[in-house]
This record gives C-alpha cells, structure tokens and sequence, in this order.
C-alpha cells in the first residue's frame, strides 16, 4: 500500500473518467428513451379520486344553474341616519323584501352615500357573516370595504331557492339595521 | 482519502464500495450530474421566456414540467446531495476517525437516492416542486405527480438516513482528544444542518403521505368537500421547507468558514460567535415557516408572529458576515477561485438577505408575493450564495479529490462569467417582478419593459450557462491532465491541507 509520503498519488486517470462519463451519458440515454418512448403515459391518469369506482357514480359538485330567467338590476345605497342607525335603500325604498325568481341573473348596483365604510354581501344568516351564500354578490368582504362616496357593482345568478339576507358585512352594522329580505323563489 | 493502490481501482470497486470518500464521490459526481441538467432546463426556461407566447416550448404543459423538475433537481439532487458528498469526504478526517460510524447505511444513503432522482426525472410530474393541493390531489396527472411524491420520500428517507450518520460519527466518533470546540465550523454546520433534517423532514414525510391518499381518493385531508383544508398541506409543506432553506445554507455558511481564514492567511475572528450563530438560526427557522403564507388569510397577529420571526434571523445571518469580513480585515488574501466564490457568494448574500427583508415584510409582501421578485430573492440566495459557496468548495476540494491542480485561468473566466451573469438574471427578475409579472409563467403582457427586462435576465443566464461549460471542461480536462499538486500546500497559501495520507482500506 501506498502511504501517499513518498510517491505522488494521482487519483484520477483518464482512462478510469472516460468509462464513468460513459456509464452516465449510457444511464441518462436509457433514461430518456424510456421517458420519451413511453409517449404519454407519464400523464395520462386523473388522480384516483377524479375516476368513478366500476359499477358508481361519483357524485358531482352541483354546477350553477344556467340563466334561464330574466336579468334584473337593483340599485342600493348605503346610509346612515346616525352612527347607531344605519339602513340600506333599494331603489328609493328602504330595506325592501326583494323577491326575485331561480335562476335571474341578477345586478347589484350599490353606492356607499354614508360616512362609515360598508361591504355587501347575501347570506343565509344575518348574525353569521361567514354564511355566504351567493359568493359572486359579495361587493367587497368583511375586510375590505366600499368607502364612503364609492361604487360597487357585481352580477350572479340567483340559482338557490331559499330565504336569504341581503346585509352590510361590516361586523355589527346589520344588526345598527343595514340587513333586509332576499328571496329566491323556485320557478 | 482515495487510496490508490500501485494501479487505479477498476470503476465497479468505487461504485459498491462503502468506504466514506468513494461515497462522497459518489454524491459529488450524481450532483454535478444534475446541477448541469437542471442548469440545462433553467437556459430552456429562460430562452421560452425571451419573447412573449411561444419561443422555443410550444406546450405550456411541458413548460410547467420543465420548471417542476427544475426546482425539484436543484435542491434535491444538486444541493443536498452535494452537502452529503463534502460531508463524507471530509467529516471522518475532520474529526479524526477512520470512516463514517454506519459506512453500509452510508452507501445505502446514496443508493437510495438513485430510485428518487430516476423517479422525479421518468415522469417529469407539472405540480411545481411545492405540490400545493388542490391542483397536486385534484388534476396533477399521473403516473408522473404519484412518481414525484414517491421520488421525494425516497430522498428524504436518503436524508434522515445521512443525518443520522453525520450525528453519529461527530458525536460518538469524534477523536477522544479532539473537544467539539476544536472541530472546524465546517463539522458544527453538518452537524446542526443534520440536527435540523431530522427535526424538519418527518412533516413533510406525513405531507407527502397524506396527498399521496388524498390523490388515491381514500382520504380528504386537503379537500375542502370532504372536511379537509388545501391550507393545512402549506403548514406541513413550510414546516419542513423554511427550515430546509437553512440546511441548505448552514453547509455553505460552514464551507465559507473552512475557507475564508485559509485564503485570508488569519485565523477565524471569532469561532465562538459562529457556533453561537448555527445554533440559533438552527431553532429561529422552525419559527418563520408561514412566512410564504401572509397571502393565504392568517389572522394579523400570526402574520406579526411570523413576520417577526423571520426578522430574528437577520441578526444571525449577520453575525457571520460579520466574523468573515472581520476574518478578511488586514489579511494577506489570495485571491484563488474558491476564495472568489465565497466572496461573491458574500457579496450576492447580502441583496438576497436585504429582498428576504421586503418579503417578510407584511405590506410589502403582498406586493412582491407570487410575482418573479420571488424567484429572483430565492435564486439569489440558492444560486448566488450556496452554489456559488459549493463552487468553490470544490475547487478547494479538487486537489484533495484528484491529485491534480485544477486552471485557475479557467477556473476565473467560469467565476467571472457565473458571477455577472448570476447578478444581472436575478437582479432583472427581482424588478421585472416590481413589474407585475407572476412567477411559473409561459406567456407574459407583451409590455416593452417587462420584455425587455426578460430578455435581460436570459441574456444573464446564458452567460451563467457558458460559465457553467467553462466549469465542466475544468473538471473533465483537469481531472485527466491537471498538474500534480503540492498536497501539502496546493493553494501555497501557507496553510496545512487536509490529510491525505489516510490509510484505511477500502471496505
């Protein structure tokens, strides 16, 4: 055995490198004729949670009702009487019952004529403002808000029958009277 | 070291051996191996994104194949295995002990990596190397994402199996008479990086399991339908990976430790604060992970919480740039290729250090959050500071591996081209970011400034890239033709190298 003191010790023969870069460039060519010979297969597969079981159907989530009904626009402002009294306006009315059909695609039209900063947004409980239930009607959301003097526009389809609350998504504001009666009927 | 016999070892014999250097070799030559082929994808990456629409990809689906595995070969395949690789070879001589503790488990470590990488490199998988539900459960097609997520098991396994290696062998192995604060920082970084992958890399061992099922449809853990939550896999995923950025830096941090009082002719200005400094960064990186998550809708006191805790590492990080400037201070310094690559390595920290500081920032992160000011502040920190470091360590390590003096004329012209062209890519993706333009994209607005500062940035990777030729030629020619070195002294920088007279045999 070499101790290294005496005679150099050169670890590295050209001989020795050439074989190994032979090895790799043979491994990265087997490599990529398996990658590319097998065309697609390396992406053909949904995950297994996409493919219904034999014999099962997998249940899907629901997709929006297509707009079958008709298109109608309300037009809401907020406003305040005092700080502690605050309630919307619907077309000149103040917290109206709106009833409207399955299925309308419906356009919110809202102006903030108050002082305080408000959002908008339809919910199944007024006292939940987590509730959504129409998420495209949201015109801001409990943290970002219409300023005084500003607009907000949005448009979706009333496609879930039930009783719903239009509210301010302010926290306390719809209790101060910024809530009112969103219906959707079932045609 | 390698031991030579009268005549060279027949290819095979390195290849099953377990002794500690062979496998070291091992490491360093599958690293270089994908740090080249990753190198290759990033060029293609950035020469798609010269123009607007198609340039040379015309399948955006390879496009996201193409950075997925991109990301996933560079710190799985090039930084960690490179990290393994210095470790083998030099923690048995640095703490003087005739081999690693397990040398089988050591040769079963790399071994597994072999499946891992053929795995992520087979099917070339197109959910991003962070895999983030629910396009990784929901669409990622397989077989290629369900090969990703088994590829990455494989190599984490590898890791915990390595880490356990390198405590062992410092702690149990170490010389009698050698105390741990007489071993080189280089010894005190592999041993807190290796402390870290063992705290960290079992999260997202669970991570991976959990969306491997979620995938099979057995279970919801990020599906939201099923009671699940997409967030919670970016919990595991950054519990695991904030503190995986600094196993990956420590390394480098410890390698600049080995070098810099060598090339400076002076002792380390303070080993105590640098041990200080490991230890602690090492328990403040499992206190930052949700800082890549201020966008996901964290309440404003956990924001705080974390912004503050990534904040903390500054003062760390600091303390070693400080000992290595105080290091270099009134030194005799040799300006050889490894002491270039640490200096920019030092030089490219600091801006990626200072764009960590904006991205933890609360306001300013949802500013820069998702856009290619990201990928510049990440590369920056991963190509600029601990490539740059492993760079150099190799030439350090080159004399000590072959027996030969690498060109430093060579070896200055890949510095000099790696260095500008690292500068001017991921200076321009940090602006280019500024911008607007979001990351992973393979069409951008055909706004004149974003593509102009496009452009700037491939021309920054193609001179990376011609570094990056200068630097295999080096390695092949030289490993062949280079000048036998002086092993006492290669660098004649007065210094004792390291011992290369060992003379355990090859088991």
């Amino acid at each position: 055995m070499t101790t290294g003191e005496e005679s150099h010790i050169i670890r590295t023969t050209g001989n020795r490198l050439g074989k190994g870069i032979a090895l790799i460039l043979i491994i990265m060519a087997v490599s990529a004729g398996l990658h590319y010979g097998l065309g697609d297969l390396w992406h053909k597969y949904p995950p297994m949670n996409q493919v219904a079981p034999a014999g099962e159907t997998r249940e899907q989530t629901p997709t929006p009702t297509a707009p079958v009904g008709e298109s109608r626009t309300f037009t809401f402002a907020f406003r305040e009487r005092t700080p502690t009294d605050l309630y919307f306006t619907v077309d000149g009315e103040e917290n109206p019952d709106i009833v409207v059909n399955a299925g309308d695609r419906i356009t919110i039209n809202i102006r903030n004529e108050g002082k305080m900063p408000h959002s908008f947004g339809i919910v199944r409980d007024p006292s939940d403002l987590s509730s959504i239930a129409f998420p495209n009607a949201n015109i801001g959301s409990t943290t970002q808000f219409i300023l005084p003097n500003q607009d907000g526009t949005t448009t979706f389809i009333a496609d879930k029958p039930g009783e719903y609350y239009y509210i301010c998504l302010v926290a306390g504001h719809p209790d101060l009277g910024m809530k009112g009666k969103f219906i959707v009927e079932e045609t | 070291m390698v031991i030579e016999i009268a005549k060279p070892r027949p290819l095979w014999q390195i290849l099953f051996s377990t002794h500690h250097t062979d496998v070291a070799l091992l490491y360093l030559i599958t690293s270089i191996v994908f740090f080249m082929l990753g190198g290759a994808m990033a060029l293609t990456i950035r020469t798609e994104l010269l123009t607007p629409e198609t340039t040379l990809i015309s399948d955006p689906d390879l496009f996201n194949r193409i950075f997925t595995v991109h990301g996933t070969t560079m710190l799985f395949l090039w930084i960690l295995p490179f990290i393994s690789g210095v470790g083998n070879y030099l923690i048995p001589i640095l703490v003087k002990y005739k081999d690693m503790a397990y040398p089988r488990l050591n040769a079963v470590a790399y071994w597994m990596a072999v499946p891992g990488a053929a795995l992520i490199w087979l099917g070339w998988s197109d959910t991003t190397w962070m895999a983030y539900p629910p396009y990784s459960t929901m669409r990622a097609a397989g077989p290629a994402a369900d090969m990703w997520i088994f590829g990455l098991k494989i190599l984490g396994l590898s890791s915990i199996l390595g880490a356990i290696n390198f405590i062992v062998t410092i702690l149990k192995c170490k010389h009698p008479d050698l105390p741990m604060m007489k071993t080189s920082l280089l010894v005190w970084s592999i041993l807190i990086s290796s402390l870290m992958t063992l705290a960290a890399l079992p999260t997202f061992t669970a991570a991976l399991i959990m969306l491997y099922t979620d995938r099979l449809g057995v279970s919801g853990f990020f599906d939201p339908a099923r009671g699940g939550d997409p967030i919670a896999y970016q919990h595991l995923f950054w519990f695991t990976f904030h503190p995986e950025v600094y196993i990956f830096l420590i390394p480098a941090v410890g390698m600049a430790y080995e070098l810099i009082p060598k090339f400076s002719r002076k002792p380390i200005f303070s080993y105590g604060s640098g041990v200080i400094a490991f230890t602690v960064l090492s328990i403040i990186a499992f206190a930052s992970w949700a800082h890549h998550m201020l966008a996901t809708g964290l309440s404003f006191t956990e924001k705080t919480v974390f912004m503050v805790g990534t904040l903390a590492a500054v003062p760390m990080s600091a303390m070693h740039v400080f000992n290595w400037m105080a290091t270099m201070w009134g030194g005799r310094i040799k300006f050889a290729a490894p002491m270039k690559f640490v200096i920019g390595g030092i030089m490219l920290f600091f801006t990626s250090g200072a764009g960590g500081v904006v991205n933890t920032t609360l306001p300013l992160d949802f500013i820069t959050h998702d856009t290619y000011w990201v990928v510049g502040h990440f590369h920056m920190m991963l190509m600029g500071t601990v490539s740059f470091i492993f760079m150099g360590f190799l030439y350090y390590m080159f004399p000590l591996i072959t027996g030969r003096m690498y060109s430093e004329r060579l070896a200055n012209a890949h510095f000099w081209l790696a260095f500008i062209g690292t500068a001017v890519v991921f200076t321009a993706m940090h602006i280019v970011g500024l911008y607007g333009m979001p990351r992973r994209v393979w069409d951008y607005v055909p706004d004149p400034t974003i593509i102009i500062l496009n452009q700037i940035a491939s021309v920054g990777a193609y001179l990376i890239g011609a570094g990056m030729i200068i630097f295999l030629i080096v390695l092949i020619r030289d490993s062949i033709k280079g000048k036998p070195a002086d092993m006492k002294d290669p660098f004649a920088i007065g210094e004792i190298y390291y011992d290369y007279r060992r003379r355990e045999p090859h088991h």
